[in-house]
Protein backbone atom coordinates (compact mmCIF):
# COMPACT_ATOMS: atom_id res chain seq x y z
CA UNK A 1 0.00 0.00 0.00
CA UNK A 2 3.10 2.28 1.03
CA UNK A 3 5.03 1.69 -1.79
CA UNK A 4 2.89 2.91 -4.46
CA UNK A 5 1.97 5.72 -2.70
CA UNK A 6 5.88 6.73 -1.86
CA UNK A 7 6.42 6.42 -5.82
CA UNK A 8 3.43 9.12 -6.70
CA UNK A 9 4.90 11.38 -4.09
CA UNK A 10 8.83 10.67 -5.46
CA UNK A 11 7.20 11.13 -9.57
CA UNK A 12 5.77 14.38 -8.39
CA UNK A 13 8.83 15.95 -6.29
CA UNK A 14 10.83 14.88 -9.50
CA UNK A 15 8.72 16.66 -11.80
CA UNK A 16 7.46 19.34 -9.80
CA UNK A 17 10.55 19.89 -7.45
CA UNK A 18 9.92 23.55 -7.51
CA UNK A 19 6.44 24.28 -6.45
CA UNK A 20 6.84 21.21 -3.94
CA UNK A 21 9.86 22.75 -2.69
CA UNK A 22 7.82 26.61 -2.68
CA UNK A 23 4.89 24.34 -0.52
CA UNK A 24 6.99 23.21 1.59
CA UNK A 25 8.79 26.59 2.25
CA UNK A 26 5.79 28.64 2.52
CA UNK A 27 3.97 25.78 5.26
CA UNK A 28 7.42 25.74 6.89
CA UNK A 29 7.43 29.43 7.22
CA UNK A 30 2.98 28.93 8.20
CA UNK A 31 3.97 26.70 10.55
CA UNK A 32 6.83 28.23 12.22
CA UNK A 33 5.00 31.26 13.44
CA UNK A 34 2.31 28.54 14.88
CA UNK A 35 5.16 26.80 16.85
CA UNK A 36 6.37 30.44 17.94
CA UNK A 37 3.03 31.37 19.12
CA UNK A 38 3.08 28.06 20.81
CA UNK A 39 6.49 28.96 22.61
CA UNK A 40 5.87 32.11 23.70
CA UNK A 41 1.95 30.68 25.00
CA UNK A 42 3.82 27.94 27.09
CA UNK A 43 6.43 30.25 28.49
CA UNK A 44 4.28 33.21 29.44
CA UNK A 45 1.78 30.60 31.14
CA UNK A 46 5.36 29.12 32.88
CA UNK A 47 5.90 32.47 34.59
CA UNK A 48 2.54 32.41 35.86
CA UNK A 49 2.76 28.89 37.40
CA UNK A 50 5.99 29.19 38.76
CA UNK A 51 4.52 32.85 40.22
CA UNK A 52 1.69 30.41 41.32
CA UNK A 53 3.97 28.13 43.02
CA UNK A 54 6.12 30.84 45.42
CA UNK A 55 2.95 33.25 45.81
CA UNK A 56 2.64 34.96 49.23
CA UNK A 57 0.90 37.31 51.07
CA UNK A 58 1.41 40.01 53.22
CA UNK A 59 -1.45 40.99 55.69
CA UNK A 60 -1.08 44.30 57.11
CA UNK A 61 -2.05 45.19 60.83
CA UNK A 62 -2.90 48.65 61.89
CA UNK A 63 -1.20 49.54 65.53
CA UNK A 64 -4.93 48.84 67.16
CA UNK A 65 -5.42 45.09 65.53
CA UNK A 66 -6.23 42.74 68.58
CA UNK A 67 -8.28 40.25 66.74
CA UNK A 68 -5.35 38.01 65.97
CA UNK A 69 -7.19 34.44 66.89
CA UNK A 70 -9.70 34.60 64.89
CA UNK A 71 -7.38 35.81 61.96
CA UNK A 72 -5.08 33.06 62.54
CA UNK A 73 -8.18 30.72 63.06
CA UNK A 74 -9.22 32.17 59.56
CA UNK A 75 -5.66 31.60 57.86
CA UNK A 76 -5.32 27.91 59.86
CA UNK A 77 -8.53 27.21 57.74
CA UNK A 78 -8.05 28.29 54.91
CA UNK A 79 -7.38 25.43 52.12
CA UNK A 80 -3.66 25.81 50.35
CA UNK A 81 -2.32 27.75 52.98
CA UNK A 82 1.44 25.80 53.53
CA UNK A 83 2.55 28.29 56.37
CA UNK A 84 2.50 31.62 58.04
CA UNK A 85 4.70 33.74 60.18
CA UNK A 86 3.68 36.83 62.37
CA UNK A 87 6.15 39.68 61.73
CA UNK A 88 6.24 42.16 64.16
CA UNK A 89 6.56 46.03 63.78
CA UNK A 90 9.98 45.54 65.73
CA UNK A 91 10.88 42.64 62.88
CA UNK A 92 10.27 44.33 59.88
CA UNK A 93 11.78 47.74 60.87
CA UNK A 94 14.72 45.44 61.58
CA UNK A 95 14.02 43.50 57.97
CA UNK A 96 13.98 46.87 56.43
CA UNK A 97 17.02 48.47 57.89
CA UNK A 98 18.93 44.94 56.59
CA UNK A 99 17.50 45.23 53.51
CA UNK A 100 18.34 49.16 53.14
CA UNK A 101 21.87 48.79 54.67
CA UNK A 102 23.98 48.99 51.59
CA UNK A 103 22.01 52.04 50.49
CA UNK A 104 21.56 54.00 53.74
CA UNK A 105 24.05 53.02 56.20
CA UNK A 106 23.56 55.61 58.76
CA UNK A 107 19.80 54.65 59.14
CA UNK A 108 20.74 51.13 60.91
CA UNK A 109 22.33 53.32 63.73
CA UNK A 110 19.65 56.33 63.60
CA UNK A 111 18.40 56.16 67.04
CA UNK A 112 15.54 59.11 66.00
CA UNK A 113 14.08 56.37 63.58
CA UNK A 114 10.43 56.05 63.85
CA UNK A 115 9.03 52.93 62.85
CA UNK A 116 6.60 53.09 59.94
CA UNK A 117 6.05 49.57 59.18
CA UNK A 118 2.87 47.91 60.53
CA UNK A 119 3.00 44.25 61.66
CA UNK A 120 2.29 41.54 59.05
CA UNK A 121 1.05 38.15 58.71
CA UNK A 122 3.12 36.86 55.80
CA UNK A 123 1.20 33.44 54.64
CA UNK A 124 2.74 31.22 52.18
CA UNK A 125 0.69 29.10 49.67
CA UNK A 126 1.36 25.55 48.54
CA UNK A 127 -0.72 25.42 45.01
CA UNK A 128 0.22 25.67 41.52
CA UNK A 129 -0.73 28.45 39.22
CA UNK A 130 -4.81 28.45 37.53
CA UNK A 131 -6.80 31.26 36.72
CA UNK A 132 -9.57 29.33 39.21
CA UNK A 133 -7.02 29.13 42.14
CA UNK A 134 -5.68 32.87 41.41
CA UNK A 135 -9.34 33.94 41.91
CA UNK A 136 -9.47 31.29 45.15
CA UNK A 137 -6.66 33.77 46.56
CA UNK A 138 -8.28 36.92 45.71
CA UNK A 139 -11.13 35.71 47.26
CA UNK A 140 -9.31 35.09 50.63
CA UNK A 141 -7.67 38.14 50.64
CA UNK A 142 -10.92 39.95 50.29
CA UNK A 143 -12.39 37.88 53.22
CA UNK A 144 -8.90 38.96 55.59
CA UNK A 145 -9.60 42.54 54.46
CA UNK A 146 -13.10 42.43 56.24
CA UNK A 147 -11.62 41.78 59.27
CA UNK A 148 -10.87 45.06 61.45
CA UNK A 149 -7.56 46.08 61.96
CA UNK A 150 -6.98 44.68 58.49
CA UNK A 151 -5.05 47.51 57.12
CA UNK A 152 -4.27 46.12 53.55
CA UNK A 153 -3.97 42.93 52.19
CA UNK A 154 -0.91 42.45 49.55
CA UNK A 155 0.18 39.11 47.12
CA UNK A 156 1.55 41.48 44.01
CA UNK A 157 -1.99 41.52 42.53
CA UNK A 158 -1.02 44.89 40.24
CA UNK A 159 1.56 42.42 39.02
CA UNK A 160 -0.05 39.33 38.36
CA UNK A 161 -3.19 40.96 36.93
CA UNK A 162 -1.75 43.09 34.23
CA UNK A 163 0.24 39.81 33.40
CA UNK A 164 -2.36 37.98 33.44
CA UNK A 165 -4.18 40.52 31.20
CA UNK A 166 -1.22 40.21 28.71
CA UNK A 167 -1.13 36.46 28.69
CA UNK A 168 -5.06 36.72 27.92
CA UNK A 169 -4.83 39.30 25.24
CA UNK A 170 -1.45 37.34 23.69
CA UNK A 171 -3.30 34.13 24.07
CA UNK A 172 -6.81 35.23 22.32
CA UNK A 173 -4.96 37.03 19.59
CA UNK A 174 -2.25 34.38 18.86
CA UNK A 175 -5.60 31.85 18.87
CA UNK A 176 -6.88 34.13 16.05
CA UNK A 177 -3.28 34.29 14.34
CA UNK A 178 -3.29 30.33 14.08
CA UNK A 179 -6.63 30.19 12.94
CA UNK A 180 -5.87 32.65 10.38
CA UNK A 181 -2.30 31.09 9.53
CA UNK A 182 -4.08 27.60 9.47
CA UNK A 183 -6.71 28.34 7.41
CA UNK A 184 -4.19 30.00 4.32
CA UNK A 185 -1.86 26.53 4.98
CA UNK A 186 -4.98 24.72 3.65
CA UNK A 187 -4.72 26.78 0.39
CA UNK A 188 -1.27 26.65 0.41
CA UNK A 189 -1.40 22.51 0.36
CA UNK A 190 -4.60 22.67 -2.03
CA UNK A 191 -3.17 25.10 -4.57
CA UNK A 192 -0.25 22.88 -4.97
CA UNK A 193 -2.30 19.41 -4.97
CA UNK A 194 -4.25 21.56 -7.70
CA UNK A 195 -1.27 21.81 -9.80
CA UNK A 196 -0.16 18.43 -9.23
CA UNK A 197 -3.19 17.17 -10.55
CA UNK A 198 -4.33 19.37 -13.51
CA UNK A 199 -0.57 18.85 -14.84
CA UNK A 200 -0.94 14.86 -14.60
CA UNK A 201 -4.81 15.01 -15.84
CA UNK A 202 -3.98 12.88 -18.48
CA UNK A 203 -2.69 10.13 -16.12
CA UNK A 204 -5.62 10.55 -14.66
CA UNK A 205 -7.72 9.98 -17.47
CA UNK A 206 -5.73 6.96 -18.18
CA UNK A 207 -6.27 5.29 -14.91
CA UNK A 208 -10.27 5.83 -14.69
CA UNK A 209 -10.15 4.20 -18.03
CA UNK A 210 -8.34 1.56 -17.29
CA UNK A 211 -10.48 0.70 -14.05
CA UNK A 212 -9.15 2.73 -11.07
CA UNK A 213 -11.53 3.39 -8.49
CA UNK A 214 -12.03 6.85 -7.50
CA UNK A 215 -10.43 6.69 -4.50
CA UNK A 216 -7.06 4.92 -5.55
CA UNK A 217 -7.21 7.77 -7.67
CA UNK A 218 -7.33 10.15 -5.01
CA UNK A 219 -5.49 8.70 -2.27
CA UNK A 220 -2.23 9.29 -3.56
CA UNK A 221 -3.15 13.31 -3.92
CA UNK A 222 -4.10 13.18 -0.38
CA UNK A 223 -0.66 11.44 0.67
CA UNK A 224 1.09 13.81 -0.93
CA UNK A 225 -1.16 16.56 1.01
CA UNK A 226 0.06 14.65 3.88
CA UNK A 227 3.88 14.47 3.47
CA UNK A 228 3.63 18.09 2.65
CA UNK A 229 2.30 19.14 5.76
CA UNK A 230 4.18 16.41 7.59
CA UNK A 231 7.51 17.50 6.22
CA UNK A 232 7.25 21.15 6.63
CA UNK A 233 5.61 21.13 10.31
CA UNK A 234 8.76 18.79 11.50
CA UNK A 235 10.68 21.80 9.52
CA UNK A 236 8.67 24.39 11.60
CA UNK A 237 9.99 22.62 14.72
CA UNK A 238 13.41 23.13 14.18
CA UNK A 239 13.09 26.66 12.93
CA UNK A 240 11.25 27.00 16.14
CA UNK A 241 14.21 25.39 18.21
CA UNK A 242 17.03 27.38 16.08
CA UNK A 243 14.54 30.88 16.75
CA UNK A 244 14.48 29.86 20.60
CA UNK A 245 18.39 29.38 21.01
CA UNK A 246 19.03 32.30 19.02
CA UNK A 247 16.61 34.81 21.37
CA UNK A 248 17.17 32.75 24.87
CA UNK A 249 19.27 34.90 26.45
CA UNK A 250 17.83 38.17 24.84
CA UNK A 251 14.55 36.73 26.17
CA UNK A 252 15.60 35.55 29.58
CA UNK A 253 17.54 38.75 30.72
CA UNK A 254 14.10 40.95 29.43
CA UNK A 255 11.88 38.68 31.46
CA UNK A 256 15.24 38.30 34.69
CA UNK A 257 13.54 41.90 34.76
CA UNK A 258 9.95 40.72 36.01
CA UNK A 259 11.78 38.10 38.08
CA UNK A 260 15.26 36.43 37.70
CA UNK A 261 13.98 32.82 38.72
CA UNK A 262 12.19 32.37 35.60
CA UNK A 263 13.88 30.14 33.29
CA UNK A 264 12.13 29.64 29.51
CA UNK A 265 12.01 26.54 27.92
CA UNK A 266 11.65 25.25 24.34
CA UNK A 267 8.39 23.37 23.31
CA UNK A 268 7.24 20.59 25.34
CA UNK A 269 7.20 16.99 23.71
CA UNK A 270 3.41 16.80 23.68
CA UNK A 271 3.14 20.10 21.99
CA UNK A 272 6.11 19.61 18.91
CA UNK A 273 3.75 16.23 18.50
CA UNK A 274 0.74 18.65 18.34
CA UNK A 275 2.35 20.90 15.63
CA UNK A 276 3.05 17.77 13.87
CA UNK A 277 -0.26 16.62 13.71
CA UNK A 278 -2.30 19.36 13.04
CA UNK A 279 0.06 20.41 9.82
CA UNK A 280 -0.56 16.51 8.58
CA UNK A 281 -3.92 16.91 9.33
CA UNK A 282 -4.10 19.99 7.15
CA UNK A 283 -1.53 18.64 4.38
CA UNK A 284 -4.67 15.61 4.37
CA UNK A 285 -7.82 18.14 4.34
CA UNK A 286 -6.39 21.12 2.23
CA UNK A 287 -5.76 18.03 -0.12
CA UNK A 288 -8.80 16.20 0.52
CA UNK A 289 -10.71 19.61 -0.73
CA UNK A 290 -9.16 19.79 -3.93
CA UNK A 291 -9.52 15.50 -4.80
CA UNK A 292 -13.07 15.30 -3.94
CA UNK A 293 -14.58 16.09 -7.34
CA UNK A 294 -11.25 14.55 -8.91
CA UNK A 295 -12.58 11.41 -9.90
CA UNK A 296 -16.24 10.57 -10.20
CA UNK A 297 -15.45 7.45 -12.83
CA UNK A 298 -17.13 9.54 -15.54
CA UNK A 299 -13.77 12.32 -15.57
CA UNK A 300 -12.53 11.03 -18.72
CA UNK A 301 -15.90 12.15 -20.29
CA UNK A 302 -16.00 15.55 -18.57
CA UNK A 303 -12.33 16.13 -19.60
CA UNK A 304 -13.27 15.65 -23.51
CA UNK A 305 -17.10 17.42 -23.07
CA UNK B 1 -21.95 -10.18 -25.02
CA UNK B 2 -22.49 -6.96 -26.49
CA UNK B 3 -25.95 -5.49 -26.79
CA UNK B 4 -27.32 -2.60 -28.10
CA UNK B 5 -30.79 -1.86 -28.06
CA UNK B 6 -32.39 1.32 -30.19
CA UNK B 7 -29.18 3.72 -28.85
CA UNK B 8 -29.39 7.23 -29.79
CA UNK B 9 -26.61 9.63 -28.35
CA UNK B 10 -26.98 13.14 -28.89
CA UNK B 11 -24.15 15.72 -28.37
CA UNK B 12 -25.21 19.41 -27.57
CA UNK B 13 -25.82 21.38 -30.78
CA UNK B 14 -27.80 19.19 -30.93
CA UNK B 15 -26.00 16.69 -33.06
CA UNK B 16 -26.85 13.12 -33.28
CA UNK B 17 -23.68 10.87 -33.13
CA UNK B 18 -25.42 7.33 -32.58
CA UNK B 19 -28.96 6.98 -34.43
CA UNK B 20 -31.06 3.97 -33.30
CA UNK B 21 -28.03 1.56 -32.84
CA UNK B 22 -29.20 -2.08 -32.42
CA UNK B 23 -26.45 -4.43 -32.48
CA UNK B 24 -25.28 -8.11 -30.81
CA UNK B 25 -21.73 -9.94 -30.74
CA UNK B 26 -21.49 -13.25 -29.30
CA UNK B 27 -18.87 -14.54 -27.01
CA UNK B 28 -15.68 -15.39 -29.20
CA UNK B 29 -16.28 -13.40 -32.44
CA UNK B 30 -14.17 -10.73 -34.63
CA UNK B 31 -16.04 -7.66 -35.80
CA UNK B 32 -14.51 -4.96 -37.71
CA UNK B 33 -16.62 -1.38 -37.70
CA UNK B 34 -15.93 0.52 -40.96
CA UNK B 35 -16.95 4.09 -41.78
CA UNK B 36 -15.45 7.32 -42.48
CA UNK B 37 -14.12 9.90 -40.49
CA UNK B 38 -17.22 11.57 -38.19
CA UNK B 39 -19.01 8.67 -39.00
CA UNK B 40 -20.00 7.69 -35.10
CA UNK B 41 -17.12 5.18 -34.71
CA UNK B 42 -15.41 6.50 -31.83
CA UNK B 43 -18.99 7.72 -29.89
CA UNK B 44 -20.08 3.83 -30.26
CA UNK B 45 -16.52 2.74 -28.82
CA UNK B 46 -16.91 5.88 -26.02
CA UNK B 47 -20.40 4.63 -25.08
CA UNK B 48 -19.13 1.01 -25.32
CA UNK B 49 -16.78 1.40 -22.87
CA UNK B 50 -18.77 3.30 -20.05
CA UNK B 51 -16.46 6.79 -21.44
CA UNK B 52 -19.94 8.51 -22.48
CA UNK B 53 -23.58 7.80 -21.69
CA UNK B 54 -25.81 7.05 -23.85
CA UNK B 55 -28.83 9.76 -24.39
CA UNK B 56 -31.09 6.95 -24.69
CA UNK B 57 -31.27 3.09 -25.09
CA UNK B 58 -30.33 -0.07 -23.79
CA UNK B 59 -26.69 -1.18 -24.13
CA UNK B 60 -25.63 -4.77 -22.06
CA UNK B 61 -22.00 -5.50 -21.78
CA UNK B 62 -20.35 -8.51 -20.04
CA UNK B 63 -23.80 -8.49 -17.42
CA UNK B 64 -23.94 -4.00 -16.62
CA UNK B 65 -26.87 -2.25 -18.35
CA UNK B 66 -24.24 0.84 -19.42
CA UNK B 67 -27.45 2.92 -19.21
CA UNK B 68 -28.16 2.40 -15.49
CA UNK B 69 -24.46 1.81 -14.39
CA UNK B 70 -24.09 3.18 -11.19
CA UNK B 71 -20.83 5.90 -10.92
CA UNK B 72 -19.03 3.42 -8.47
CA UNK B 73 -19.63 0.30 -10.71
CA UNK B 74 -18.00 1.96 -13.71
CA UNK B 75 -14.26 1.21 -12.27
CA UNK B 76 -15.10 -2.40 -11.93
CA UNK B 77 -16.75 -2.42 -15.22
CA UNK B 78 -13.73 -1.07 -16.87
CA UNK B 79 -12.01 -4.29 -15.47
CA UNK B 80 -13.67 -6.80 -17.60
CA UNK B 81 -12.93 -4.86 -20.63
CA UNK B 82 -9.58 -4.36 -22.61
CA UNK B 83 -9.45 -1.29 -24.59
CA UNK B 84 -6.87 0.25 -27.19
CA UNK B 85 -6.76 3.35 -28.47
CA UNK B 86 -5.83 5.20 -31.55
CA UNK B 87 -3.26 7.53 -29.44
CA UNK B 88 -2.71 4.83 -27.14
CA UNK B 89 -3.19 6.31 -23.65
CA UNK B 90 0.68 5.21 -22.38
CA UNK B 91 1.76 6.89 -18.66
CA UNK B 92 4.89 8.82 -20.66
CA UNK B 93 6.78 8.74 -17.05
CA UNK B 94 6.30 4.85 -16.47
CA UNK B 95 8.14 2.16 -18.23
CA UNK B 96 6.95 -0.23 -20.69
CA UNK B 97 6.30 -2.87 -17.50
CA UNK B 98 5.13 -0.66 -15.48
CA UNK B 99 2.34 0.19 -17.95
CA UNK B 100 1.46 -2.96 -18.75
CA UNK B 101 1.01 -4.01 -15.18
CA UNK B 102 -1.00 -1.41 -14.12
CA UNK B 103 -4.55 -3.10 -14.77
CA UNK B 104 -3.17 -5.81 -12.58
CA UNK B 105 -1.97 -3.62 -9.93
CA UNK B 106 -5.24 -1.71 -10.17
CA UNK B 107 -7.13 -4.60 -9.41
CA UNK B 108 -5.15 -5.24 -6.33
CA UNK B 109 -3.43 -8.72 -7.57
CA UNK B 110 -0.26 -9.99 -5.98
CA UNK B 111 2.97 -8.33 -6.58
CA UNK B 112 4.59 -12.14 -8.15
CA UNK B 113 1.54 -12.74 -10.08
CA UNK B 114 1.39 -9.71 -11.52
CA UNK B 115 5.21 -9.78 -12.30
CA UNK B 116 4.60 -13.16 -14.13
CA UNK B 117 1.40 -12.42 -15.75
CA UNK B 118 3.66 -8.62 -17.14
CA UNK B 119 6.02 -10.97 -18.57
CA UNK B 120 4.10 -13.91 -19.96
CA UNK B 121 2.34 -10.90 -22.17
CA UNK B 122 5.04 -8.84 -22.80
CA UNK B 123 6.84 -12.17 -24.13
CA UNK B 124 3.45 -12.92 -26.82
CA UNK B 125 3.62 -9.07 -28.00
CA UNK B 126 7.15 -9.18 -28.34
CA UNK B 127 8.25 -6.86 -26.35
CA UNK B 128 10.12 -8.31 -23.37
CA UNK B 129 13.26 -6.97 -24.14
CA UNK B 130 11.97 -3.16 -24.07
CA UNK B 131 10.33 -4.22 -20.76
CA UNK B 132 12.55 -1.00 -18.72
CA UNK B 133 12.23 1.52 -21.96
CA UNK B 134 9.67 4.29 -21.60
CA UNK B 135 6.74 4.89 -24.29
CA UNK B 136 8.53 7.80 -25.80
CA UNK B 137 11.33 5.32 -27.04
CA UNK B 138 9.57 2.82 -28.79
CA UNK B 139 8.35 3.32 -32.61
CA UNK B 140 4.59 3.81 -33.08
CA UNK B 141 3.98 0.17 -33.60
CA UNK B 142 5.76 -0.99 -30.17
CA UNK B 143 3.57 1.55 -28.62
CA UNK B 144 0.84 0.32 -30.02
CA UNK B 145 1.56 -3.24 -29.09
CA UNK B 146 2.29 -1.80 -25.69
CA UNK B 147 -1.30 -0.51 -25.26
CA UNK B 148 -2.77 -3.77 -26.32
CA UNK B 149 -0.22 -5.70 -24.04
CA UNK B 150 -2.32 -3.54 -21.74
CA UNK B 151 -5.59 -4.28 -22.45
CA UNK B 152 -4.98 -7.72 -22.43
CA UNK B 153 -3.15 -8.27 -19.37
CA UNK B 154 -6.15 -8.49 -17.37
CA UNK B 155 -7.70 -10.89 -19.93
CA UNK B 156 -10.61 -9.38 -20.44
CA UNK B 157 -13.59 -11.27 -22.11
CA UNK B 158 -13.56 -8.08 -24.50
CA UNK B 159 -10.82 -6.40 -26.65
CA UNK B 160 -12.37 -3.14 -27.88
CA UNK B 161 -9.91 -1.15 -30.23
CA UNK B 162 -10.32 2.03 -31.57
CA UNK B 163 -8.73 2.55 -34.78
CA UNK B 164 -5.29 0.48 -33.65
CA UNK B 165 -3.81 1.00 -36.76
CA UNK B 166 -4.52 4.70 -37.29
CA UNK B 167 -1.42 5.87 -36.79
CA UNK B 168 0.65 2.90 -37.89
CA UNK B 169 2.39 2.12 -41.23
CA UNK B 170 1.01 -0.79 -43.48
CA UNK B 171 3.26 -3.10 -42.28
CA UNK B 172 3.01 -1.88 -38.68
CA UNK B 173 -1.01 -2.14 -39.20
CA UNK B 174 -0.41 -5.96 -40.17
CA UNK B 175 1.23 -6.81 -37.52
CA UNK B 176 -1.16 -5.36 -35.35
CA UNK B 177 -3.78 -7.37 -36.85
CA UNK B 178 -2.13 -10.56 -36.85
CA UNK B 179 -1.60 -9.72 -32.50
CA UNK B 180 -5.39 -8.80 -32.70
CA UNK B 181 -6.40 -12.51 -34.41
CA UNK B 182 -4.01 -14.13 -32.04
CA UNK B 183 -6.14 -12.35 -28.96
CA UNK B 184 -9.21 -13.73 -30.79
CA UNK B 185 -7.71 -17.40 -31.16
CA UNK B 186 -7.70 -17.74 -27.82
CA UNK B 187 -11.08 -16.94 -27.36
CA UNK B 188 -11.52 -12.94 -26.54
CA UNK B 189 -14.28 -11.39 -28.31
CA UNK B 190 -12.75 -8.41 -30.58
CA UNK B 191 -14.40 -4.99 -31.87
CA UNK B 192 -12.16 -3.10 -33.51
CA UNK B 193 -13.30 -0.08 -35.88
CA UNK B 194 -10.80 1.49 -38.40
CA UNK B 195 -11.34 3.16 -41.74
CA UNK B 196 -8.65 1.20 -43.41
CA UNK B 197 -10.63 -1.12 -46.42
CA UNK B 198 -7.99 -2.69 -47.56
CA UNK B 199 -6.95 -4.20 -44.16
CA UNK B 200 -10.92 -5.60 -43.51
CA UNK B 201 -10.90 -6.79 -47.29
CA UNK B 202 -7.88 -9.06 -46.39
CA UNK B 203 -9.18 -10.37 -43.12
CA UNK B 204 -11.94 -12.51 -43.20
CA UNK B 205 -14.12 -11.25 -40.44
CA UNK B 206 -17.71 -9.68 -40.22
CA UNK B 207 -17.93 -6.15 -40.75
CA UNK B 208 -20.10 -3.65 -39.79
CA UNK B 209 -20.63 -0.27 -41.57
CA UNK B 210 -22.23 2.88 -39.48
CA UNK B 211 -22.72 6.40 -41.48
CA UNK B 212 -24.19 9.20 -39.82
CA UNK B 213 -24.48 7.49 -36.36
CA UNK B 214 -26.19 4.27 -38.14
CA UNK B 215 -24.95 1.04 -39.06
CA UNK B 216 -26.08 0.98 -42.27
CA UNK B 217 -24.80 -2.99 -43.13
CA UNK B 218 -23.85 -5.94 -42.05
CA UNK B 219 -21.73 -7.88 -43.88
CA UNK B 220 -20.43 -11.48 -43.63
CA UNK B 221 -16.85 -11.40 -45.08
Amino acid sequence: MLNPLLKHFARIWRQHFALQMTTVIVLSGTFSVIGISFLIHQNLTKVLTQWGNSISMSVFLDDEFNNSDKLISKIKKSEGVASFEYVSKEKASQLFKDQVESYIPDLVFDSEFKNPLPASYEIKFDRNWSKEKYNEVVRFAKELMDFKGVEEVSYGQNWVENYAAVVDKFNHSSGLLIFVLLTGSLFVVGNSIRNSISQRRDEIEILELIGSTKWSIRIPYIFEGFVLGFIASLISIIVTYLVFNWQLSVIESGVGIVGGQYHLSFLSFKTQFIIVLLGSIFGVVGAYFCVTKLSTGWTAHQAES
Amino acid sequence: MIDFSHVYKTYPGPVQALSNVNLKIQKGEFIFLTGPSGSGKTTLFKVLSAYLKPSSGRIIVSGYDLNKIKEFEVPYFRRKIGVVYQDFKLLKDRSVFENIALPLEIRGDKTSYVQARTSDILEQVGLYFKKNQLPQQLSGGEQQRVAIARALVHQPGILIADEPTGNLDPDLSEEIMDLLDKVNAQGTTVFCATHDHELVKRRAKKVLTIQSGVIMEKVNA
